[in-house]
């Protein structure tokens, strides 16, 4: 399979396991549960290795096969494809370590845990592989989301409680501070270098090297017009 | 519109955290992450503001003719709009769970994680 059609199944894979699980968590039992879960982590293991290793220089994926300035582009670097590797790993660590020594309630909740760290997997494997910066921001408020669900996932102790409602207000007032305020009102400030705007998503991407501190695709920013 | 739609936004950002930080009161604190946001809704749409332009929507405006917003910081605005009421319903929901089980929305009331 061409590492162009190996780009969405990465982010496509976790997400659409993420709502199986959750639909059919209910009805299964625990070990068809977990058996699931790692079925589906190990396949984005996979997915992510086949990618990675196939990736020489850059691979992008125009999803829907539209254009660059209106679609959404999924780009490959080595580096962006090995952190969604790095990703994928410690999620099958998680969910192989979660097998044992993670107790899952039963009933109406059951699947939830697995379904939530499948999309916090999704998360972040998009954000290490998008090609422009709005997607970035929706990989990151996925990623921002489940981060505090799975942090509150132990709703009835006290401390998880207590760390999920902090760690979701600190986090949530950096992601409003630094991935909002930051790359937007540095992008404005340069954005008269570009003249007349034909394209606003290319004045983005084209100012996209300011924005890579926020981003782990560093090196996939500059060149996020797609060249093939 | 110039600079003041910027320095708005950073009075409202500003105006937001002396709130969080001052709070005394869960429900407040999350009332002022709200604040924060729309912040950054003034700054996208300011980002994209472009004079004597039109709403970018095609359907009665022929392509060229005259110059329209960015619907790109729109599209974003639209989606920080929707991210910002999930995270909102979410802290609201765990602020629920700390009332029942701990008949306390006060900040200060979190000692579970002293050390």
């Amino acid at each position: 399979m061409a590492s162009g059609n190996l780009l969405p199944l990465a982010v496509a894979i976790p997400l659409l396991g993420a709502a199986f699980l959750a639909v059919a968590g209910r009805r299964l039992p625990r070990l068809g549960c977990d058996a699931l879960a790692t079925t589906i982590a190990t396949l984005e293991v996979v997915c992510l290795t086949l990618l990675w290793t196939r990736t020489g220089s850059v691979a992008t994926a125009r999803l829907g096969g539209w254009a660059a300035q209106v679609g959404i582009v999924l780009i490959a670097d080595p580096i962006g494809a090995g952190l969604a590797l790095l990703v994928a790993v410690l999620v099958l660590a998680v969910v192989v370590y979660s097998w044992r020594y993670f107790e899952e309630p039963a009933g109406e909740r059951a699947g939830i845990f697995p379904a939530l760290l499948l999309l916090f997997e999704a998360g972040m494997a998009g954000f290490a592989l998008t090609g422009d910066l709005f997607n970035a921001f929706v990989f990151f408020e996925l990623m921002g989301a489940a981060a505090y669900a799975l942090t509150g996932y132990r709703i009835e102790d006290p401390r998880p409680l207590q760390g999920a409602l902090t760690f979701g207000i600190v986090d949530w007032v950096e992601a409003i501070v630094r991935a909002r305020h930051g790359p937007v009102s540095r992008q404005n400030s340069s954005a008269s270098r570009y003249g007349p705007v034909t394209s606003p998503t290319s004045r983005m991407r084209a100012d996209g090297c300011s924005v890579n501190c926020s981003g782990p695709s560093c090196s996939s920013w500059p060149v996020a017009e797609p060249r093939s | 519109m110039g600079i003041w739609v910027y320095l708005a936004a950073g009075w409202v950002l500003l105006v937001a955290l002396y709130g969080l930080v001052t709070s005394r009161n869960l429900i407040h604190a999350i009332g002022c992450l709200a604040v924060a946001q729309s912040s950054t809704y003034l700054l996208l749409l300011a980002v994209g503001y472009r004079r004597g332009a039109t709403a970018p929507v095609y359907s009665d405006l022929i392509p060229g003719t005259r110059p329209v917003v960015d619907p790109v910081v729109q599209a974003l605005a639209l989606t920080d709009v929707v991210v910002g009421a999930t995270v909102t319903a979410l802290l609201l929901a765990l602020t629920i769970q700390l009332r029942k089980r701990h008949h306390t929305v006060d900040p200060q009331g979190l000692t579970g994680l002293k050390g």
